[in-house]
């Protein structure tokens, strides 16, 4: 089976988000989401882990990858408003992701 | 059914593969181990000084205002020259707030001393001498596990009597029974007429186990209750629904009328609570949870580069397995459901590592040091969680990489 050929934009664009994703991760361990409580660590590292495996998706140009990259980044964006700790850069690199995933959606693939 | 027998058999093959490579599971799963026990070992030592703290803090009283001549703050900035000068409480002053102060429950006159206690030919050097007025025990928290506490009549003609705490009971008289002994302290006799309950070893303050309580009015035959040295301080207990900002404001008013400052004088004493002390430390935690944070994170990130690695060369020596599996009808998911497992299994491993050397230490710490530090809930769990992600996303495009594999060329290679 043939991949599909991944355009420029999008190898960019998963390369700043695969980046977020790395510098984000010691994040799901920090001091102050700890004193959210007990679960919030593992809520935000498994938001964290799907983001990540949504990236590897749509590096391979895989509409599941989409999909799960839109659902991870609302549960990620209510999740901050919910704990205020929400601000406006937050939600620069999805914007840009889902904007750019969706001009070439339907060049992507629909098997796994 | 489907999907647990997938994971049963993903299982069974990802346990086959890090049995059969014993050292190189040993070697990838350092990585994690090191950033786990850096990460959990720092948090479990805040955690618990962090607990320390509180309990030391909580007996001393949290509605319990000190009258001081220093104030409780911390920080390189500490004015002193502004405080050296000020009188210290006087025990003379104790009757006059008693009298006017409406919302204190009790209030009570202490000094502390530190000196050597004998009893026989045992002595112990360097305990605390704590010489306090008679409401003492209606202001701190404690319990006495024998004996009793003192009389008012006993506190108030100075009788030679004392309270002495668990680690100077043990020391002094081993194996006898310290009440109606008599100890020496300064080359006078005091009987021991109670011994305080075990307390533990206190972060903030002095423990109750170290400690030797006589009543003031004793004291003042021996020591000068004036000198600065031995830190006399007035403690006052709030009432049951006074707050301790309402207890402080009476207080700061009664004070400056007893000392008779001018209204725009500044105040020559400091009102402190032990809230204070918490709150000095909280820069400190700060700081060092920052620091494990940091050096534990990029530990964790390098361990998940290292299985990463190892499942890349995994996926590389069993590609022609890999062929073979999907000729048989195994699907994509399957493979990589196989790899993901024995990353997630891997890195777990790795943390559960982490977390045993963090428990063996802990364990040995409170064995020579007894400073209470515990691994707690919160830390295995965030433990276990941080490992399993980390062993997800690390283990995911390897994973990914080898069920996308075309099978006739995987079994060629």
């Amino acid at each position: 089976m043939k991949e599909k050929v991944r355009p420029v934009a999008i190898t960019i664009i998963c390369i700043v988000a695969f980046a977020f994703v790395i510098i984000g991760f010691p994040n799901i361990f920090s001091p102050f989401i700890k004193k959210l409580g007990i679960g919030y660590p593992a809520l935000f590292g498994t938001i964290l882990a799907f983001n990540f495996i949504s990236l590897v998706g749509v590096w391979h140009m895989k509409k599941w990858g989409a999909y799960i990259y839109l659902i991870t980044a609302m549960i990620n964006q209510s999740l901050l408003l919910l704990i205020n700790r929400w601000v406006f850069t937050d939600i620069i690199v999805p914007l840009l992701f889902i904007s750019t995933t969706y001009y070439y959606y339907k060049q992507m693939d629909n098997n796994l | 059914m489907l999907f647990g027998s997938i994971f049963k058999e993903s299982f069974l093959f990802a346990y086959h593969a890090l049995v059969s490579n014993k050292l190189r599971t040993i070697l990838s799963l350092l990585g994690i181990t090191i950033g786990i026990f850096a990460i959990i070992s720092v948090f479990t030592v805040i955690d618990s000084l962090e607990k320390n703290i509180r309990t030391s803090v909580a007996s001393l009283g949290e509605n319990v205002v000190f009258i001081q001549k220093w104030p409780w703050e911390f920080g390189k900035d500490y004015p002193w020259w502004k405080y050296m000068n000020r009188p210290v409480p006087a025990v003379v002053e104790l009757p006059e707030l008693q009298r006017r102060s409406q919302y204190a429950e009790a209030m009570t006159f202490t000094i502390n001393a530190n000196n050597t206690v004998k009893f026989e030919n045992n002595s112990i050097e360097n305990i605390n001498i704590t010489c306090v007025s008679h409401d003492y025990n209606k202001v701190k928290t404690f319990e006495l596990q024998d004996g009793r506490y003192f009389t008012e009549m006993e506190s108030t003609a100075g009788r030679n009597i004392a309270v002495i705490g668990d680690n100077v009971a043990k020391s002094l008289f081993e194996n006898k029974n310290p009440i109606g002994e008599s100890i020496k302290i300064i080359g006078r006799k005091i009987s021991v007429i109670g011994i305080f309950k075990k307390e533990g070893s206190s972060i903030v303050g002095k423990s109750l186990d170290d400690m030797v309580l006589i009543p003031i009015n004793y004291a003042r035959n021996i020591v000068d209750l004036r000198s600065d040295r031995l830190d006399p301080m007035v403690m006052i207990r709030a009432k049951d629904g006074i707050n301790n900002e309402a207890l402080k404001s009476e207080l700061t008013g009664i004070m400056r009328s007893i000392r008779k400052l001018k209204p725009l004088a500044d105040d020559d004493f400091a009102l402190n609570e032990t809230s204070m002390l918490s709150k000095g430390f909280d820069p400190i935690f700060e700081i060092i949870g920052l620091a494990g944070w940091i050096i534990g994170g990029f530990s964790i990130i390098v361990g998940g580069f290292g299985i990463a690695n190892i499942m890349f060369v995994s996926v590389k020596e069993r590609t022609n397995l890999i062929g073979i599996q999907k000729s048989l009808g195994a699907k994509n998911y399957f493979i990589l459901t196989q790899f993901l497992i024995e990353s997630v299994l891997l890195s777990l491993l790795g943390g559960l590592i982490g977390l045993l050397l963090v428990f063996i230490i802990a364990f040995f710490i409170n064995i020579f040091a007894d400073l209470g530090i515990t691994l707690n809930q919160s830390n295995v769990i965030l433990a276990i969680t941080v490992s399993v992600l980390i062993g997800l996303i690390s283990g995911f495009v390897p994973a990914y990489t080898a069920s996308q594999l075309d099978p006739v060329e995987a079994m060629r290679s």
